[in-house]
């Protein structure tokens, strides 16, 4: 006997609003439970650069509410590599030291596009993903990263002027 | 399935000799396909004018722009969205313009997975575009700020085993849907839910193209090309569609957001212009979507192509289908018929009491499988099937005797099969 697909129907409760949020960032389909937890606790305030000489330098595995500039007034390390209209957005850049390389996760709680560049190169993300109705974070993208003293993390298209981030390294066996 | 019962074996012959003439095509100049050296550029199929250039690039810019709402200073030119949406900019559902990623395990739905309304019974009178009469056409599960999200699709997945014939094991994943937080409680009774993942932009252009004469009668359908059922018979309506109900933003083809009666403060809101999406950027979109090329596979597996026609597949999935009005291109392997069929009661949707609506689904053109393989498969209307082998097992109705075919062939000629569609 075949199953067949069922539809079925819930009225708007409390108990769902409350528990939506957690369900929705169990959604992601590595386990971030550690970017989550990096998440629910206060951000280190930080002004993120308007070029590459004025970035701040970040740590790894902390996150930061990164405060942005109008993107027209930005000077990017290479020109951002998605082509969006940028009316009204916002924009900025960062520095990591990255002291091993391999796969690192940028986490962000708003709809930045991050462009990671090293030696004036951007480097292209390997995976990305997001979690409807998920904030903390909102998007998770991966990229493979060369040791250097100076990544450089480019925000663009933000319709926000500040926001959440965490780099983080990917855990060996769960990616 | 009356072409398979009647003449498979002379449609596979067929077929066959149209296999091997789209691969040669392939290659040549023309091509509806190119290599996509970085997913973030796409390119077009053609050489472009500079002018067609400038209308492409600024439709890409388009497509990944993530629109705001009305009245957010310095972005007159992408303000309006909403207040009710799915998602802020078209590239988060068609990524690059890829298919839409659905979900690898239970979750909410993700917005490239949109929760589709439709009222039944204005179906059955020969409406068959009204949506739910509160919720409208399409479930929004985004809001701006002061709004509230109609409601989010929670998805389950039920695992189902069996073998082929050969002994072989296989297993599919049933979803099922709970539509949770309803902001006007619950749906009408008469309404579907039509789950309906993000389709892939690659060679769209091309298909509208494809003369009429080339297309089965239609008597009892509308005449569309795009859409999983169809439902628009141009791109410019499948975009504006899109925009009015999946991102609230009105365009000069229509020129209002998916706001019911019953959601007066949807209908209140403050608007972006007149309409929300310029002339001039629907045009680029348009530009963009004409030209996008097909990508290129990486696989290099060996043709498959005779054991696909003699499967009965390529009745459906035509091997080529002629184009007009396309410099240096003359036919396509889009892999498709363009046509709606029916695949049997476990693909069709439900109604709100979870009664089977009977359904048709336009054959998906299967181009560009291969780029698909970059990532975890999601594929059919739904994104259930993990695998094109899943997606092959799902077909019944009028694809029973294809899928009944493929189960008896080898496990040999099975992954040949399967392979080379990795290619297409």
């Amino acid at each position: 006997m075949k199953l067949l697909p069922c539809v079925a129907f819930a009225l708007m409760l409390p108990l769902f609003q409350l528990a939506h949020a957690d369900d929705a960032c169990s959604g992601f389909k590595w386990d971030v439970k550690h970017e989550h937890t990096l998440f629910i606790h206060e951000g280190r305030m930080a002004t993120a650069g308007k070029d590459d000489k004025s970035a701040p330098m970040l740590d790894v595995d902390r996150l930061y509410l990164l405060g942005l500039s109008p993107q027209e007034n930005v000077k990017f390390a290479t020109p951002p590599a998605k082509k969006m209209l940028a009316d009204g957005a916002s924009a900025g850049l960062v520095h990591f030291r990255i002291a091993k390389a391999g796969q690192y996760r940028v986490s962000v709680d708003v709809p930045f596009w991050i462009d990671a560049v090293v030696d004036g190169k951007s480097i292209p993300s390997i995976d990305f993903n997001g979690a409807q109705g998920c904030t903390a974070p909102r998007k998770i993208v991966v990229y493979d990263l060369p040791a250097t003293p100076s990544l450089t993390l480019q925000f663009s298209g933000s319709t926000e002027a500040r926001g959440h981030i965490t780099l983080t390294p990917v855990p060996a066996a769960k990616q | 399935m009356k072409p398979r019962n009647g003449c498979a074996r002379l449609l596979a012959a067929v077929a066959q000799i149209g296999v091997v003439a789209c691969a040669n095509a392939q290659s040549a100049p023309g091509s509806a396909y190119a290599d996509f050296v970085d997913t973030r550029d796409p390119p077009p199929y053609a050489a472009l004018t500079p002018a067609q250039r400038e209308s492409y690039d600024l439709g890409h810019a388009l497509l990944n722009t993530q629109w705001v709402a009305a009245g957010t200073p310095r972005a007159e030119r992408r303000d309006g969205l909403g207040p009710l949406f799915n998602a802020a900019s078209c590239d988060a559902c068609h990524n690059e313009g890829a298919r839409g990623q659905g979900l690898m395990k239970d979750g909410v739905a993700p917005a490239p997975l949109v929760i589709q309304l439709q009222d039944t019974r204005a179906r059955s009178a020969h409406r068959v575009d009204d949506g739910d009469p509160v919720y409208g056409h399409v479930l929004n599960i985004s809001a701006l700020p002061g709004y509230t999200p109609e409601g989010i699709a929670w998805v389950h997945y039920a695992e189902r085993s069996g073998h082929y014939p050969d002994g072989t094991a296989w297993s599919l994943r049933v979803p099922s849907y709970e539509l949770r937080e309803l902001r006007y409680g619950a749906l009408s009774t008469g309404s579907a839910i039509s789950p309906r993942l993000a389709p892939p932009l690659f060679g769209v252009g091309l298909l509208a193209q494809v003369p009429e004469s080339a297309l089965p009668e239609a008597a009892d359908h509308p005449r569309g090309r795009f859409g999983w059922q169809s439902a628009s018979a141009t791109l410019e309506q499948q975009t504006a569609i899109a925009m009015s109900r999946e991102m609230g933003l009105t365009s000069r083809t229509i020129a209002h957001d998916d706001c019911t009666d019953a959601q007066p403060a949807c209908r209140s809101a403050a608007s972006g212009g007149t309409p929300e999406v310029s002339a001039q950027f629907m045009s680029a979109l348009l530009a963009f979507q004409a030209f996008l090329a097909v990508p290129h596979s990486n696989s290099n597996a060996g043709d498959a192509s005779p054991l696909f026609a003699e499967a009965g597949c390529a009745a459906c999935h035509r091997p080529q289908l002629p184009v007009e009005g396309v410099d240096g291109i003359t036919r396509i392997a889009a892999y498709s018929d363009l046509s709606l069929h029916d695949l049997g009661a476990e693909l069709a949707d439900r109604d709100a009491a979870g009664n089977i609506v009977p359904s048709r689904f336009r054959t998906a053109p299967l181009w560009g499988l291969g780029h698909a393989l970059r990532r975890p498969l999601t594929l059919l209307h739904d994104g259930r099937a993990r695998s094109i082998e899943e997606a092959i097992l799902w077909h019944d109705g009028e694809a029973l005797q294809a899928r009944r075919r493929f189960e008896a062939s080898s496990a040999t000629d099975r992954k040949r099969l399967l392979d080379w569609l990795g290619t297409l």
